[in-house]
Parts: structure tokens; sequence; C-alpha cells
């Protein structure tokens, strides 16, 4: 009985996790830059958006292939979002901040235009849902826990970060604009196009990321205006607890997961469910207190490039 | 005198181009949408126009979102003046909300000093909220961009916690599921023929205040010095940690003001009661606290404009049931207006686009 | 051979200067601030762009647009404040920029090896896989110059390379300079020290007030004619200075210490005090802890150790505010930077640091009628040339800024008066004026303490002279000082 208690939490824990993971991989090669996307709630639900309606619309004629459509569809929405967020903000000096809260603003009223004009108000109907890698049985009664391919790219995803942001090229740009860009524009480095690029890349995971919710997790799309779908902020949050490490920001991405968890695997005698919520939030805030000195952030993060 | 004035004109006008080109862009794109989707944006318009400046449950509707944006965008422009972002105003509203609540139903009070003591505790749980920000930017360096936003989903959840598990089981006057009303004593006054409450006029009077705050009192001085120029205020011995977490505080105790006047008016959620309701700041996104910060973006940040500001974006929400169902357009629209006002160079490059063409 | 050759015939910065640099030289290029060095080899490295001028490359005219081209050319600059990343590995910040890589991916084995190469060939030693962050002063600069030769730079400009460096480091630095050459690169030598650029270069060529003033052969070179080339004077001006009676003493610094923004000691016990009624000069070459002793008195800065005294009381741990209130005046250094808030208007600008005052605020609530009168007392007293008081602060010239600065300062009545390079970038008109003000300051019996790097200031103006050299006075001069003995202590050679 104890194991079965045990056993969910870890699954939907993990289950949590991917969309935390995955996008907090992606907001961390942006905020390496030196951006910082607060308009990461929009980057995700948009492309989620995105794949749900790519998967419907190809579902007839592609059956199970189509949630791959979806996935595409949203990872080129999610880059493509991006690059306007970086453009805006490097190009036309459109302050980070501001234009972070805009697509958030516009991400919910747009995707709500959308939902009332093609589907309904509530919500799109389902699609073909992203098949399992493969199945788990037999852990536990009746339970059966299937293995997405998304679970395992946001394990492995760590692993493909750090190796390009400490082995390639463009990742030792990365690290330089987003730590001293007046330093790395005299060593001949681009900083607006270094950043426009680290943002779209991070955008293709923030697509990712909300994707697994619209055509895996639940092969649809329902409004969000209570800010509980779509764990944006969370991953935000990962990427600050976990100092901007990928290993360690994935590791905070699946405590986050199994902190969600909690409630509903204790929802019968919990009357703290509201507060468990707030845990990741917290911890952030406390851990950004406590350990301000010790963590690195990228020292220009949020901060405008002016060439002279 | 009128040479002065004049000038005075002048100068207000200018300011004002750029808001009124974002906020004719946010209109434009808002009515390509409707175009492209088959509808007539003129219909659409003059339906939310008519709906909420000439029924009275529009213009109604329009006082209440007001007061609520007036008072959030001061908040967010007032840290903004010394040069802290305060994206919290949320989540300080909630807070506010939710104190209120708290002293109406379970601290009884005689008459008029019932509504007054939870105003006050209101604005000071959101100063109190606004203040752990404002610390940790000014004396442990972690940003308040990111803070305030953590600060507000920690908010919302401990509020709803709250409200089910303290508020709703205890409640001397039960409501809904959802809800906990509040007796007529603790509610604040109505006014006349419309559904909603004097907090209107608090609102404008704060925004006066904060103006008068700002341009003429030496704190006020002291902020805005803080945010223009760090480095000679502290030269000339201004201390810019003190200020900022003072100018945050201030902030914050008006979004904590709001939230307990949005609770204590009638006309907010539960009709003619008042009341404290699930997600009473509606949404996030949506909800007042960014609703404020679009307001004081296109008010550039000025204190008596953003009074103006907020019936344009009142008129829109309230208006916008009327008709198309629902008001997400506008919250669309609230996000172009807020990329573009946040694009000097933006407005700038389509007024002289506009100037070439004529020229040449 | 590799000739380089400039002509400007500019009103400002550089005024028909000629240099030229043999190939596997040291060129040393002298100067006080201001003469010109940086503003010529900024020209150099495609930094800047010349109105008028040739350069020429081994017998060849060429255009230098940006940096991009110079480094093309082989050109390599150390600037005094570094450029490295803080967060990269010494080897990922030399090869940034010109990573040998693989199709996007970064060959670690060849960068590796090209570095070590270079280590070699250079003999500046110094462990790749460390964070540029952990490094101290010294190895930073030499990373900077590892990464100057990565992208293959046969001249390398190196500016006041030792104001940052320990003496043994500097030793260190020069060694590799005679091995560079050795190589057959070329060093240009920016300084205003004269034992170094007897110590390390080949010609030296000084320049003074935008001018080439000499040329000559390191061998042929001693401290006298260095010095008094470095600081030629011009017409001295007039001031009408009462008689020279110090009254009280108001300022006492004992035994200062401090140490700077880099963890360098930037202050090595300073003790000196100013007294009422005299102008004291404190005299440096920037980046000798001048802005660092201003800060302490100012209490903007902590020191490390010693004793600050106003009029007998210790102000050490004050905070500005209340060291403000003991009737000090303080013209920072940088106006813009830390004088005055550009976007403020005059009226708001006078009263920066003074809203408290009981005539321009009641119980926190200011009196613009009276602030107004203020600030257009100031105007028209200080004869600020502005349209009005309410224009802003950024919309006027350096010298009216600085007027209203003086001018805000001085309307407290200070008996203490610190002036930090009060009339840097001044026309010839204002800067009179500035200085007129400094010495009717002193003749109505206010200490003033005058902080500044250009010398016909402090020759002109002080009744003492301090002479600041690496966070020390090297030297004491009284007024009527000549010239060459206060070259010798600016070039950091003390009095025999």
């Amino acid at each position: 009985m104890d194991l079965t208690w045990l056993i969910l939490l870890a699954v939907f824990g993990l289950q949590n996790a991917v969309p935390i993971g995955i996008a907090a991989q992606g907001e961390l090669v942006t905020e390496k830059s030196g951006i910082l996307n607060i308009g990461i709630y929009g980057g995700m639900a948009i492309p989620a958006f995105a794949a749900a309606a790519t998967n419907l619309a190809f579902g007839p004629t592609l059956g199970n292939a189509s949630p791959y459509m979806g996935l595409l569809a949203a990872m080129a929405t999610g880059a493509g979002l991006n690059f306007v967020f970086a453009y805006l903000s490097t190009k036309i000096h459109v302050d980070q901040v501001i234009a972070g809260i805009g697509i958030n603003i516009f991400a919910v009223g747009i995707t709500a235009v959308f939902l009332q004009r093609y589907y309904a108000l509530d919500g799109t109907p389902n699609g073909h849902q992203l098949a399992p890698l493969f199945s788990i049985t037999g852990l536990a009664q009746n339970l059966h826990v299937s293995i997405s391919p998304l679970m395992a790219t946001m394990f492995v995803l760590p692993v493909l970060v750090y190796l390009f942001l400490g082995r390639t090229k463009l990742g030792l740009h990365i690290r330089a604009v987003g730590e001293n860009p007046k330093a790395a524009e005299a060593a001949g480095v681009d900083v607006a196009w270094v950043r426009i690029t680290a943002t779209a890349i991070g955008g293709i995971l923030l697509g990712l990321g909300g994707a697994f919710l619209t055509v895996d997790f639940n092969p649809n799309f329902v409004p969000d205006y209570a800010q509980a779908i779509f764990p944006a902020f969370i991953a935000l949050a990962a990427v600050i607890a976990g100092g901007w490490k990928p290993p360690y920001v994935l590791a905070v991405s699946i405590l986050f997961g199994v902190t969600e968890a909690l409630r509903p695997v204790l929802a019968v005698s919990s009357t703290q469910g509201y507060l468990l919520t707030t845990l990741p939030y917290i911890v952030t805030v406390v851990v950004l207190g406590i350990a301000s000195k010790r963590l690195r952030p990228p020292a220009a993060l949020a901060l405008p490039y002016k060439k002279e | 005198m009128s040479e002065t004035g004049r000038h005075w004109l002048k100068r207000v006008l200018r300011s004002a181009v750029p808001s009124l080109v974002a906020l004719g862009l946010g209109l434009l794109v808002a009515s390509v949408v409707m175009v492209v989707f088959g509808e007539d944006p003129v219909a659409i318009f003059s339906a939310l126009f008519e709906g909420a400046l000439t029924t009275q449950f529009g213009q109604s509707s329009v006082l209440n979102y007001m007061y609520a944006y007036i008072l959030l965008s001061l908040a967010f422009l007032l840290p903004g003046k010394a040069g802290i972002w305060n994206i919290g105003g949320q989540g300080q509203a909630i807070l506010g909300g939710v104190t209120a609540a708290l002293l109406v139903e379970f601290v009884p009070l005689p008459m008029v000093l019932w509504p007054v003591a939870a105003m006050v505790l209101a604005t000071l749980a959101g100063a109190a909220w606004s203040a752990i920000s404002g610390l940790l930017e000014a004396y442990r360096n972690a940003s308040a961009i990111v803070t305030t936003i953590m600060m507000n989903f920690i908010a919302a959840n401990l509020a709803t916690f709250l409200l089910y598990y303290v508020l709703i089981p205890r409640a001397h006057v039960p409501g809904y599921y959802n809800e906990v009303d509040f007796p007529a004593a603790a509610t604040l006054p109505t006014l006349p023929y419309f559904t909603t409450s004097v907090m209107i006029f608090i609102a404008i009077a704060v925004a006066l205040g904060t103006a008068f705050f700002l341009n003429r009192t030496t704190l006020g001085y002291k902020i805005r010095a803080t945010g223009l120029g760090s480095r000679p205020a502290e030269s000339k011995g201004i201390n810019p940690r003190t200020t900022k977490v003072i100018a945050m505080l201030i902030g914050g105790g008006i979004a904590g003001l709001a939230g307990a006047g949005a609770v204590m008016s009638v006309g907010h959620g539960c009709g003619t009661v008042a009341c404290y309701q699930d997600g009473f700041a509606s949404g996030w996104f949506g909800g007042f606290g960014f609703a404020g910060i679009a307001v004081a973006l296109v008010a550039v940040n000025d204190p008596i404009a953003s009074i103006f500001s907020a019936v344009f974006f009142s008129i829109l929400a309230a208006g916008m049931p009327f008709a198309y169902q629902s008001i997400y357009v506008v919250w669309a629209m609230q996000g172009i207006i807020i990329l573009f006002m946040a694009a000097p160079q933006l407005s700038r490059m389509i007024l002289s686009f506009r100037r070439k063409k004529k020229w040449t | 051979m590799l000739g380089i050759r400039k002509t400007f015939p500019g009103v400002v910065a550089l005024d028909g200067v000629d240099l030229v640099v043999g190939q596997g030289e040291v060129m040393g290029v002298l100067g006080e601030n201001g003469a010109g060095k940086s503003t010529l080899m900024n020209i150099l490295y495609g930094l800047y762009t010349m109105d008028e001028g040739t350069i020429e490359m081994q017998g060849k005219k060429v255009h230098i647009r940006n940096s991009a081209d110079a480094i093309g050319m082989g050109l390599g600059m150390v600037h005094q404040a570094f450029t490295l990343v803080p967060n990269l590995t010494v080897m990922e910040n030399i090869i940034l920029g010109s990573e040998p890589s693989n199709m996007g991916v970064i060959d670690v084995k060849d960068a590796r090896r090209q570095v070590t190469e270079l280590v070699k060939q250079v003999g500046l030693d110094i462990g790749l896989d460390t964070l540029a962050e952990d490094l101290p002063t010294g190895f930073k600069q030499r990373v900077e110059i590892l990464k100057a030769l990565h992208r293959g730079a046969k001249i390398l400009i190196l500016d006041e390379p030792t104001a940052v460096l320990t003496p043994l480091e500097a030793e260190e630095l020069f060694k590799s300079i005679r091995r560079m050459t050795k190589a057959g690169s070329t060093v240009i030598f920016i300084t205003h020290k004269l034992k170094e650029v007897m110590a390390i270069t080949n010609r030296i060529t000084i320049m003074r007030r935008g001018k080439v003033v000499a040329s000559l052969e390191t061998k042929d070179a001693n401290f006298d004619i260095l010095a008094n080339a470095m600081v030629g004077r011009q017409v001295q001006r007039k001031f009408n200075f009462g008689p020279y009676k110090p009254g009280e003493t108001l300022l006492k610094v004992e035994d200062l210490k401090a140490a700077s923004k880099h963890k360098t000691e930037a202050l090595n016990g300073l003790s000196f005090a100013v007294g009422a009624g005299e102008i004291v000069g404190v005299a440096g070459v920037e980046g000798n802890g001048q802005t660092e002793l201003v800060e302490c008195i100012m209490g903007l800065m902590k020191p490390t150790g010693g004793t600050i005294r106003l009029k007998e009381k210790l102000i050490n741990k004050l905070h500005t505010s209340e060291v403000l209130k003991l009737s000090v005046g303080h013209v920072p250094e940088d106006r813009a930077l830390n004088g005055l808030i550009l976007d403020f208007s005059i009226a708001e600008n006078v009263v920066l640091g003074s809203t408290e005052r009981t005539d321009f605020s009641k119980r926190g609530v200011m009196v613009p009628k009276r602030i107004r009168d203020f600030a257009r007392k100031i105007v028209q007293s200080f004869s600020v040339s502005t349209s009005g008081i309410d224009v802003k602060a950024r919309n006027l010239s350096g010298g009216n800024q600085q007027k209203i600065i003086v001018g805000r300062e001085l309307a407290g009545q200070p008996h203490l008066l610190i002036a930090h390079q009060p009339t840097r970038g001044l026309d010839v008109a204002s800067t009179e004026y500035i200085q007129s003000l400094l010495v009717d300051s002193r003749n109505a019996g206010r200490g003033v303490l005058l902080v500044s790097a250009d010398f016909d200031e402090i020759l002109d103006l002080s009744d003492r002279i301090l002479v600041l050299y690496e966070g020390k006075f090297i030297g004491e001069l009284q007024r009527g000082a000549s010239i060459g003995e206060l070259g010798r202590l600016l070039g950091g050679i003390a009095a025999s």
C-alpha cells in the first residue's frame, strides 16, 4: 500500500516534470545569452495551441503520426514567437520585461479568440495522442505507466544543452554575450544576433514543453485563464533554483514536478494542497534570498545592450 | 499666461502621441483580426462602446474596472519611478483582498470603523508583501522582476487556501460555494444609480495624491532622483536602497488597497452584495495586475494620465461582452498595445515613415 | 620595416601627430592625461575615425575602418580596463571570436595546442582551465595579450599596462615584452611612468596636448628631459590670490588605507591636512588613488584603515548625507555620471541633497517657489547660459552643467570644498571661470581640496601640492614649484 503511494508519486511527478524540465532547459539557453524571457508563458501556450490545432488538422490523414506534426508545429511556433520577442528586444530596443508581459497577455487573448472562433471556448476536441515509447505494467495494481518520448527527451536534454553551451562555437558565444557583451563585441561577436539565436533555440524547447500538454498528456487544448496548466513560471523558477546549470535545472524540475504531484496523490486527506502548489515559488524566492551571492546568474541577464 | 498654457498643451499633446499611436495600432490589429475572421469591426466596436457607455450595467462595469486599473497602474509606476520593477501588483492586490475579508469575517467592528479598518489593514498587507521583493532587490541583489512574479503565485494560492479552509468554513455569512459575502455594515458606500462603490473617487484621489507625492514632496523627489540617477543621488546623500524599498512599499500598499476596495464593493462578482470570491482579481494576465501595467505604460508612467488611460481600458473591458460574448479579444489587444508602447523606436519609426511619405 | 604616419589638423584631440614605429622595437608613448595618447591608439585600432591623415604599414597606405580591419592587419590592443568574460576559462577567453572549429563544434585539442604554443613562445605562463574571474589582475592582462596574439597580432598596443600590476608582475611583463620583440613582434607601450619608459623602450615619443613634443632614442633620454617635455606649461593664468594665511585645520587625514573595487590596495597610508583659506592640490595621473581618496572622505566608500577627521570629528563611518551636513561641498568627478541627474531640470538639480532644508520644504512638502528662486539665483550669479530653469540638465553644455554643480555646492556656504577634476573637458572660458570660483572660495576663508590630473590647473591654483603616485604621496611642493619637479614626481621619481 505504501509502495503504491510512492510509485504514484514518482509517476505523476515525472509526468508533471516533463513540460517544466523541457521548457526550463530552453529558458536556460535563452537566459545564458542575457535575455530574461518573462514571456515564457506565451512561449509555451501559443505553441501548445498550435500543436493541438495541427494535430487535429492532420489527424484524419496521418492518424497516429499526426501528433508529431503537432510537435513540429509547436517547435516552429515557439522559435518564431521567441524570434520576434528577441528581435524586438535587441534590435528595436523594446524592454525585455515589458515585451514579455505583452506576449503573455497576448497569448491568453489570442488562444481564446481562436478557440472561440474555430472550436469552443472551453477547449478543442481530442486528437490523437502521442504514442508512448514503451509501457510498464505490474508496478502496482491496475497501474499502467506509459513512457512518452518527451519524457526521454527531458532526460537527454540537459546533456545536449551542456554540450551545446560548452563545446560549440555558438554555445561559447552565448555564454560570452550573457556575461560580458562588451567583451564579446570586442572579440568580434555579434551580440544581438547571438541573443536572437539563443532565444529562438529556447523557443523551440518552450514550444516542445508546451506541446507535451496538448498532444501527449492530454491531446487537446483547454484555455488556461488561471495559469494553472502551463507551468511556465515554474520552469522559470527551476532555472533560477537550479543555478543556471543544466543538470541541476533538471533535478529541480523533477522536484517541482513531484511537489505538484503531492496534491493529487495526497488529495484524500490533505487540506494543504494550495499551499503545496506554492512550494516551487517559495523555494525559488528563498533560494534567491539566501544564496543570491552564490548563485551565478549570467551577469548581463535582463540588461539591454546597445552598441556604441 | 496664455503662452505658457499653450506651451503646456503642446507638451502634453506631444507626449501623448506615442500612447495614441500604440492605442491606434492595437485597435487596428484587433480590427484586422476581426476582418480575417469575417466579422465587421465597425459593428463590433460600436456595439462595444454603446454597451459600455449607454447601459446602466455597462457604465457600472466601466467604473468597477476603472478604479482597479487606476490603482494597479499606480502600484506599477510608483516603484518604477525609483527604478524597481513591481510586476507583483496582482499578488499584492489579492493579498489585500483576502486580508480585508479575514478582518471583515472575524473581527466585527462598529459601522464606519469596520470598512476603514479593513482597507487600512489590506493596504498594510499589500505593502508587507511587496516589501519582501523590495528588500531582496535592494539588499540581496535578487531581481524584483523575478521575485514579484513568484510572489504573485504564492499570494494567489495562499488566498485560495485561506478562502476554502478558513473563510468559508467559519464565515458568519455564507455565500455560494466559492465566496464569502460581506455584511452591509462592512461594505463600502454604494453610488446612486450605478452598481459600484465610492472606490472610483478613492482611486482618483490616490492618483492625484501620487502625482502630488512624486512632484511636490521631498520623499517623492528622492524616489525620482533614485530612478533617474542613483549615482548622483547617492553622492548627495540619498540612499538608493532605502528609497527603492520605500517606493516598493507604497506601490504594494496601493495594490493592497485596490484588492480591498474590490472585495468590499458591490458590483464585483456577486452583483449587489460585496463578497470575497475565488479568483476575484479575474485570472492572471487578463487580471487587474497585468492590465494595470498596460494602463501605466500607455500613460507613460504619469499618475494623472493613468486616469485617462484607465478610462480607455475600462471601456474596452466593460464593453467587450456586449460585442463579442467574451473579453478575450481585449486581452490580445492589451498584449499588442503593451508591445507597441514598449517600443519607443517603433512608434517613432511609424511616425517618421508617415512624415517621409508626406514630404517626398 | 613598418611605418605608421598620421596627420590630424583636428581642433581637439590630435593636432598633426606623426608616429613612426619600426618592426621589433618597443616604442614608448609618454604623456599625461589628455595628451592624446589614447585617442591616437584608438584611431590606429579602428575605434575612432580620423579627420585627416594617413596610416601606412610596410610602406603601403592602409584604411582602418573598424577594429576588425585592425585585427586583420595584425594589430592587437590591450586596454586599461580588461574585456574578459569572467565565467569563461582562460582558454575560452583567448579563443573567443577566433575559435578553431569543425561544423560549429570547437576543436578543443587544436585550440589547446595553439594556445600552449603561444604561451611557450612569449613565456606568459598561465593555467588554461582557470576561470577568468579567479585570476589575479596581472594574469588577466596576460590573457588579454595572449588573446591579441592568438588573433595573429604582430603589433601590440599596451595602454598603461602597469597601472594595475604589482612591481613583480610588471617585471614579468617586461620580460615577455622582450621575448615578443625578439620573436619579431612590435610593441607600442603607452604610459606616464618615466622609469618604465626608460626601462623597456627603444624609442620614446612624448605627447602633450595633442601634439608630439619630442621623439628620441631611449639611450639619449633622461628623467629631466622627459619630465620637462611631458609637463610643458601653457601661459600661466592670473588669478587674484589674497595673502596665504591658512587658518584652522578643517580636514585631517591620517594613515588612510583603502581597497579598490578590484580588491587591490588603492590607498596606502595617506596623511595630510587641509586648512581654512588654502587650496591643497592633489596631483596625479588618473588611477593612482584619487577616486578612492575622495570617496572615502565623502562616505561613499569605507576605508580599510586610518582616520579622517573633519574639524576634529571622526567621519570614517559616517553616511554621505551626514558628511554633507558637516559643511562640506563636493564637486564630483564626472559631472554627467555623478554630479547631476541629467533628466532633472535645473530647478530640480539645484536642490539635490538639500530638499530637507527648511526653506526648501515644510514637513516633507517642497516649496516650489523658493526652489525656483534659488535656481534662478544660481543661474544668474554663476552666469549659466540657459533659456530657463526648467531646461533639463542633459540639454546644457558641459560648462553650464559644471557651473550648476559648483553653484549648488557653494550655495551651501561650505567650510570645506572638495573639487575633483572640476574643469575636465570644459572650454577655456568656463575653465577659467570655475577656477576663479575656487580661488574666490579660498580667499573667502574656505578650505579647498583640489584633486586634478590637469597639471596646469594644479600649478596655477594650489597653495600646496601633494603628488599621489600608486596610492601614496611621493612628494609635496609649494606654490611656485617648477614643472620639472612636478613632472618627475608624477612619473614616479621621488625627489632625491
